[in-house]
């Protein structure tokens, strides 16, 4: 009995090697095995990058969505603890009062016009400076581009003080002035960093193109301006998305510099948000002891605070959705580097 | 004769006309150096070593007959309708010594950008290596890493901050990630050693700050790495290195000019955002001037020690792989 089974056993062996063998041979029964480890590793990995890309978009997106939700829900259902994603009745009553305690369409008025003007200024000044750094270097380039460097790295308030005297000594706090002179003067926000990617793009253009056309008679002006300020294309898309977006969620030097009491700012009214509220409120018809509880309930004011905040973004957002691919791409191929 | 009298006016040369149009493409930028940059450094100093008085415009009897009346003993000096009494380093020290918060506020934030800098390199890197690589959708996912960018605003900050407790939004912490999934008390209930699952929410909630600081990072990595030459990986490939070996061998030498650039950007994007500005700010409201510019030196001297500290270090380190620099 126990040697038939022992024979069987051995037969068994030998029929499943032999089995083995034939159906494949040897090699590709190795490169077979060796791909099928391969793959599942790959699908595996890609899965788990997956996982995490997925979870760190949700991250980013997740208090924006419920920013959002927040600002179209109505007051009441803030208190509910039922309602967590879906608002029982959407109203846009919270919109409205946070659009009339920031003054919404004033503000958003001035803040385009602002957040344009110093787009365009410092773009002409630091592509200006950056194409003169880079190629037209004269004695002493190198010292004036540590300054540059030099400005980068002061913080701003450091210099912030007095660079309020001036203005206010010339009496133009009251109006954008400020912020165009330091936008022309290249002394804006960050203004030294877009001076720096400038200078990169331009210095890693070919030298050929602009002997080019300096044989076709361009003088220096125009090489600038038909020749290279063309094909620094993604330095000047980076330049002018970066100084739109800092300088319309600034609250530094718009507060520095200008005086609320005159200009309506976004983001100057959205930074007072809450001392303003209970006059807002009583503005808009509220019983006035109401209107104070109501500027003293944490939940009232944060998500008023929270529907400005969203009302304020929703154009940069809008932009962003039109712009995000040539924004990207063009932040990649200027490639800022030390 | 008159002819040769005339003179021949001779084009300018090349090199004569470069230098010419290079002051003046410059003229916009040195004049705010200048007249802007520069003379606010130098007044700034002038500030932080005395005590400041507004008088607006005043005569000269004026300022005097002010100075008696104040009864200021140190030396006085008029400019533009400001007084100052040059008082020493009486600010700085007031600034270090007496101010109830600026030193541990300082502190405090000196070490949190000091402990956010290799968090924000690390995590940066890591996230662009793996946009990097080709998948579907990864067009979607730079936008979505990039979004914090755009939306990052002091300003939202602010307001939210005055809304006292925004805890009680949405039960919940509105930055957290748990908040609404009660998570939380779901691992703790199930039986998880409540410090282990502190740590895990703290930090996911970092994970937000962190990333709404990486955005630029990212896209500043992920340039470096697109631009590494992609022959190194077909000959680290045929020598048989794994993938895990190049990216130690090969990224993370080509990408450590980047550090520098990515480090000094990350200290730069801190300053407006740290604790410190608004306290120099709130001080200035105040009406105390020299203090506030006291403060603002003593910030620039912490803030210069940490980027040289970085940089000496980073250089050291970094991998140039043409010489020319």
């Amino acid at each position: 009995m126990m040697t038939n089974v022992k024979s069987w056993f051995a037969k068994l062996v030998i029929r499943l090697k032999k089995g083995l063998s034939k159906s494949k041979e040897k090699v590709t029964s190795k490169a077979f095995k060796f791909t099928v480890v391969n793959k599942t590793k790959q699908t595996s990995i890609s899965i788990i990058r997956g996982f995490i890309i997925f979870g760190l978009c949700f991250i980013v997106i997740y208090p924006i969505l419920q920013m959002i939700v927040a600002s179209i829900s109505d007051l009441r259902d803030l208190n509910d603890p039922l309602v967590v994603w879906i608002p029982r009745t959407i109203s846009l009553q919270t919109i409205k009062i946070a659009a009339s305690a920031i003054d919404y369409f004033a503000a958003l008025r001035n803040t385009f016009i602002m957040a344009v003007g110093v787009m365009v200024i410092t773009l002409f000044t630091t592509s200006l400076a950056g194409y003169a750094f880079a190629r037209l270097r004269f004695k002493g380039m190198t010292v004036l581009f540590i300054f540059v460097v030099f400005t980068i790295v002061v913080p701003p308030q450091t210099i912030a003080m007095p660079m309020f005297m001036i203005f206010n000594y010339f009496g133009l706090t009251s109006t954008f002035w400020p912020l165009f002179i330091l936008a022309f003067t290249g002394m804006g926000i960050k203004a030294g960093i877009f001076i720096f990617i400038f200078n990169q793009v331009f210095r890693n253009l070919p030298k050929e193109l602009e002997e080019a056309a300096l044989i076709d008679g361009c003088g220096i002006v125009r090489t600038f301006y038909n020749v290279m300020l063309p094909n620094a294309k993604s330095a000047v898309v980076t330049v002018m998305l970066f100084s739109f977006v800092w300088q319309w969620n600034d609250v530094f030097y718009s507060q520095l510099l200008i005086s609320t009491q005159y200009l309506d700012l976004l983001s100057l009214n959205i930074a007072e948000i809450a001392p303003r509220l209970t006059y807002i409120l009583y503005q808009l018809g509220i019983d006035q002891t109401v209107a104070e509880g109501m500027s003293r309930n944490p939940l009232v004011v944060g998500t008023i605070a929270n529907t400005a905040a969203i009302l304020m973004l929703l154009p940069l957002l809008i932009g962003y959705i039109f712009v995000q691919r040539l924004f990207v791409e063009s932040v990649e191929r200027v490639g800022i580097v030390g | 004769m008159k002819a040769l009298t005339l003179k021949v006016k001779k084009p300018m040369s090349y090199d004569k006309q470069k230098m010419l149009f290079g002051i003046l493409f410059l003229a916009p930028w040195l004049i705010g150096f200048a007249g802007i940059f520069l003379y606010s450094m130098i007044d700034s100093v002038i500030y932080s070593l005395s005590n400041v008085y507004f008088l607006g415009p005043a005569s000269a009897d004026q300022v005097a007959a002010y100075i008696a009346d104040q009864g200021l003993v140190g030396q006085t000096f008029f400019k533009m309708g400001i007084l100052f009494e040059f008082v020493g380093l009486d600010n700085f020290v007031y600034a270090w010594n007496v101010h109830s918060e600026y030193r541990r506020v300082l502190i405090s934030s000196m070490v949190e950008s000091l402990i956010n800098l290799p968090v924000i390199l690390i995590f940066s890197l890591l996230i662009a290596t793996m946009l990097n690589t080709k998948f579907k959708g990864n067009v979607f996912a730079r936008a979505i890493f990039f979004l914090p960018v755009i939306l990052a605003s002091e300003a939202v900050t602010i307001a939210l901050s005055q809304a006292v407790d925004l805890q009680a939004l949405m039960q919940g912490d509105s930055l957290g990630i748990f908040g609404n999934f009660q998570l939380n008390t779901l691992l703790i209930e199930s039986g998880f050693p409540e410090s282990v699952v502190e740590f895990l929410v703290s930090i996911v909630n970092t994970i937000f700050v962190i990333i709404s600081l990486a955005g630029v990072q990212i896209l500043i990595f992920l340039a470096g790495l697109q631009s590494i030459p992609t022959h190194l990986y077909e000959a680290a490939k045929v020598e048989g290195a794994t993938p895990y070996e190049s990216f130690w061998k090969i990224t993370i030498p080509m990408v450590s000019p980047h550090v520098i650039t990515v480090g000094v950007f990350t200290i730069v994007d801190s300053f407006l955002k740290s604790p410190v500005t608004s306290l120099i700010i709130q001080t200035k409201d105040n009406q105390q001037y020299g203090v506030s510019s006291a403060m603002a030196w003593i910030y620039f001297v912490a803030v210069m020690l940490l980027l040289g500290i970085f940089v000496y270090l980073a250089n050291k380190g970094a991998f140039y792989y043409d010489d020319e620099r």
